[in-house]
This record gives C-alpha cells, structure tokens and sequence, in this order.
C-alpha cells in the first residue's frame, strides 16, 4: 500500500528531497543500483454516495513489483469504481441509454441544474455535431424530452435561461 | 416531496413573485410528459441522484462528486485552510472516459517530435535524471471553476469553488527538454497531449497548443512529482504539464507527447472548446453575445472566502478571523479587501506572506458583528498590475470567473 504524507508546509525543496521521494516510492532507481520496489497500490476505493457501498478495488490492484523485477519495470495500476445511477423509465430512456451513456455517464444529466428545452436541444445536438455521436434527429428529439422530465425547467424560471449554444464548455 | 422537486418549486416559486406564483406553477404544469408519465402531483417527479454526492476514488480522499465516468470530482472547501492542497485532496477532471488507469514506466515515454532536430523518446527515469530539477508552487485552477455560481446558470461541469488547488510541483522545464530536442528555426507552437482516448473516434483527443515562446519561458515544466511524491494517477501520473498562471485546461495530465509545428495550429480543444470572449473580463451577456472569442488563457483575478462557508452562525459580539485565498496569474496579489455590508464598503485585509509567485495568497481579518441578523461579506482581490475582480461576471461558458464573491452568514447571540 502506499501511503502518503501529510503535506509538508511550502519551501523550495531542491532536487534532492524530491529524487529522495521517487526513489523511496520506487519510481527510479539510480544509476547501477537495482533495488527491489514497493508494491504501489491505491488506496480502497468506495463511493459513499452509493447506498449499498461501492464495490473495492482491494486485492485486485495490479502490479509488475514481482520477483526480481525493479523500479525500471514499475506498473502502476488504479481499478475506477464503478457507480452509475439508474434513471428512471419513461418516454426516450432507451434512446438516452444507448447513445449518450455509451460514452459518459448519465451523471453529467444529474449534475446539471434545471435548463429549458431549447439549452438541452443545444447540448445534446453538440454530441453530434461537435463529437460524432451516432444519432438521427429523430433520435436527438427523443433524447431531449427524456433529459426534460429528469433535468427540464419550465420557461417561466428566468434564473434557468442559460444561452444554448455555448462555446463548448465541456 | 423529494428535495429537488422542492427546491425546484421553491426556486420557480421565488423567482415568479412578479408574476404571480399560480402562473408559474401553470407553467410547471404544462410540461407535456407530465401527463403522460402519470406524474400529476408536484412530489413525483422521477427521481434521479441529487446533483452532487461524496465519494473515494483510488489514491483520493473523499471528494464532491460531479461525475463518476469520466471522473470529475471536486475538493471540498475547507482544504483550502491549509496553504498546500494534499495531493489526495486535489480537484480531478478528465474529459473523456479512456483515461489511463495502468501505466508501466518500462515502457511509458514521453515523445518530442515535429519541428525539431532530434525527436527525443523520455522514459520516466531519464526525466528525473537527466534534466536539471526545478520546484515550484502554483495553483492549478480548472477553466470552469465556480460555474454554478454564474446567473444565469451556464452548462458544464457545476462545480463550486473547489476545482483548484495549490500544490509543489517538481519536474523538467518544458525548455530543457525542447532544447535538447533542437527546436528548428520557424517554429511557432507547440501540441500537446497525453494517454486519454476519446470512446469514439469521432471525438478529438483532447490536445492543446502553446506559443513556442511560452513553452519555452522557463517556467513551463514537466512536473514528475506534486507535493514532493509521484502524482496520484487521477491527477496525471506519471508527468503532467504545468502551465503557471493559466487555466487547467493547459496542464494536460499523463502528459506523453509533445509535437513541435512551423504551422498554426487547428485542433477542437483550441478552436471550439474553452473559447472566452476577448471583452474584459471575458464578459458578455445573454443578449449579446460575443462575436470576438480567444481560447482561453491566463487566471483571472479572484478571491474566494475559506471561512465563514456559506451559511455559517457567527456569535455576535467576538472577534470572528474572516479567512480565504486570492488568486492572479503572476503578477502577484497586492490587496484584498472584505466588506461586510453586501459590497458598500471595504476594509483591508491582511496577507499571509508570499509563498511561490504562482502560488495562491492567503488573506484574514478578524471582524466582531456587533448585531444579530444577516450579512453578506464579498471580497475583492487587486493584483500588482492593477487588476481586480468585478461585480458581475457572465458568459456562456462560465468561464474565468472573476465576479466578486459574497457569502450569506447568520449573526446570532
């Protein structure tokens, strides 16, 4: 396992400390010296949003610091976990399912505040236009009044007329 | 009633008062899936995951969830009392999900390629070794910071004011690595990406570009360590750019190549994506929009309250040490001042000591409500090239922002 320091307060540590700090953690080596590495590991992951807790990457944690390998042949790895909401049914769920959350999750609807039809007419038609998303129109339609009844606004909310069409803000 | 439809309601209610409530509800009412969903009655609406949530994520302390896949998660507030942010801690956004989360350092390289004389192929190891070291604090603070305070509310990632942090950053200066590639004469700019993949193919790998001359400043660097240990792989592990002074956007993390160009270059992540307009203060309005845009570059000023949070009880009667952080884009902050009358007078506030020219500065002032009831402090940062924040602050990105912040507090005896 790794484990981390607090942070130190701020001072312009030179090379040495900082060489010291790879070289403890095993990320170099220095020259002709062949020392064997600690395992790198993040810590669990749990999502404590989740309501029946979040799957850890525990034991599964991967690492080339086997038998006689070196910090020249280091493998870090993380394991992501995995916490999608579920959205509810209804009219355009499939379509939002199969083409928005193919490529982010449904989080960046849930995320988002309360917008007229006309700003997420405008979000969803740049996954097209500006990301290749593979949807007809027709579809497009479908997905919008589907993010409507999760993150719609009525018109008479002025606080909610953002400007469709942003400069791509991601 | 869950708790978005009620403040939903209570939202639309607030801002309809002018027109009267019924006709806002009306208007509520019209939605036409309502009727279709069977959803009759204002508490039932579909019930989806409130907007923002906790979560651990590997090699992060608990964070502000914004978003899980890719990941976007956001330091809460009260990190920011300490004048390093703990890497554990640190604000992560990646912007497509094939973000690295393996990397074998046999094999990782960083390549400098184009417009040069001898394209250069780095291992970790020969970025630690062969370069000369250099350290430096700086804040990295993401483009969008702060966007769901704009009004009206923009689209984007809805964070607070804790997608920034302060960290130590050691690595390679950009120059020394150009340098010992041989820039060749003509050279205008420079690309720059690292190991994330786009899900599709028809989505632009998220690549930036820099003038030459910047990415040759000395101050550029290839940062192989943060806060004096590797980077936490969320935050870019192995190497990640840093840009001083500029926005996130720049730092591009698992950074693995660096392409030299005589030509100018084109790319979405430049052209298209984190466009401001060029008015000050990167402001325009709703109805008139900017026709002029630029990519988006160097920090605003701001300043941000630390302490008291968002609606804190403060004893009336005692001393109550106000405390937060100013930011600019290296010119240095000269001034902070609070006010506690909702923006109509200013006092000064003290600053902590310098700590990196890149680093944020740490303000206080210690002040003694003398009634009970509400106030709302604002901040106001000048920086020593005479910059400062303003009263409000919008475009349609909500980005840059540099609007002088006010928090609501609750004096009580």
């Amino acid at each position: 396992m790794k484990s981390r320091k607090s942070p130190s307060p701020p001072s312009h540590k030179g090379r040495r400390s900082v060489c010291a700090a790879l070289l403890a953690s095993g990320l170099i080596v220095t020259s002709g010296c062949r020392r064997s590495v600690d395992v790198v590991a993040a810590d669990k992951a749990s999502i404590a949003s989740s309501p029946d807790g979040m799957p850890s990457r525990g034991s599964d944690l991967t690492t080339a610091d086997m038998h006689g390998e070196t910090a020249d042949t280091r493998t870090v790895t993380i394991v992501m976990p995995h916490d999608e909401p579920t959205f509810p049914d209804g009219p355009g769920q499939r379509q939002f399912l199969t083409s928005c959350v193919v490529c982010h999750s449904p989080r960046y609807i849930s995320m988002q505040p309360h917008f007229p039809r006309q700003v997420w007419a405008s979000e969803v038609h740049k996954m097209v236009a500006a990301y290749g998303a593979h949807v007809t129109p027709e579809e497009e339609a479908e997905i919008v009044t589907y993010i409507m009844t999760i993150r719609g606004a009525g018109t008479a909310d002025p606080s909610n007329h953002a400007v469709p069409g942003g400069a791509g803000q991601p | 009633m869950n708790n978005q439809r009620r403040r939903f309601l209570i939202r639309t209610l607030g801002a309809g008062a002018g027109l009267g409530a019924s006709a806002v509800l009306a208007s509520v009412w019209r939605h036409p899936l309502l009727g279709r969903l069977g959803y009759e009655t204002a508490g039932e609406l579909p019930d989806v995951p409130p907007p923002l949530g906790m979560a651990r994520f590997p090699e992060k302390a608990e964070l502000i969830l914004l978003t899980d896949r890719p990941p976007q998660l956001e330091t809460p507030l009260h990190y920011f009392k300490q004048d390093l942010t703990p890497s554990s801690a640190f604000f992560v956004r990646w912007h497509v999900s094939g973000l690295p989360t393996t990397v074998d350092l046999q094999t990782f390289r960083l390549n400098i390629a184009g417009h040069v004389k001898t394209p250069l192929s780095l291992s970790f190891h020969e970025l630690a070794t062969r370069f000369p070291a250099v350290s430096t604090v700086a804040v990295n603070q993401c483009s969008g910071n702060s966007r769901s305070y704009y009004s009206p509310r923009a689209p984007g990632g809805q964070w607070k004011h804790g997608a920034m942090g302060n960290a130590r950053w050691t690595g390679a200066r950009l120059r020394d690595l150009l340098d010992a590639a041989g820039v060749r004469a003509g050279a205008i700019q420079v690309a720059v990406h690292g190991l994330d993949r786009p899900p599709l193919t028809s989505i632009p790998v998220f690549e930036k570009s820099l003038a030459i001359d910047h990415a040759r400043d000395g101050e550029v660097m290839v940062a192989y360590a943060m806060n004096d240990e590797p980077l936490p792989m969320l935050n870019g592990f192995p190497i990640r750019l840093i840009v001083p002074g500029w926005y996130g956007t720049y730092w591009v993390k698992a950074l693995s190549n660096v392409i030299v160009s005589n030509e100018p270059y084109v790319g979405y992540w430049m052209d298209t994506a984190y466009r401001i307009p060029t008015a000050p203060d990167a402001q325009e309005t709703p109805t008139d929009l900017a026709k002029q845009t630029e990519p988006i570059n160097r920090f605003s000023v701001r300043s941000v309250f630390v302490r008291p949070e968002p609606e804190e009880m403060i004893p009336v009667g005692r001393a109550y040490v106000v405390e937060g952080v100013a930011i600019d884009d290296g010119a240095g902050i000269s001034r902070v001042e609070i006010s506690f009358d909702d923006a109509k007078s200013w006092a000064d506030a003290d600053l902590d000591p310098v700590i990196d020219k890149y680093s944020w500065r740490r303000f206080r002032l210690a002040w003694t409500p003398s009634t009970p009831g509400g106030y709302r402090l604002a901040c106001r940062a000048t920086n020593a090239a005479g910059r400062t924040e303003t009263i409000h602050q919008w475009n349609r990105g909500g980005f840059a922002r540099n609007e002088i912040e006010k928090v609501a507090v609750t004096a009580v005896a």
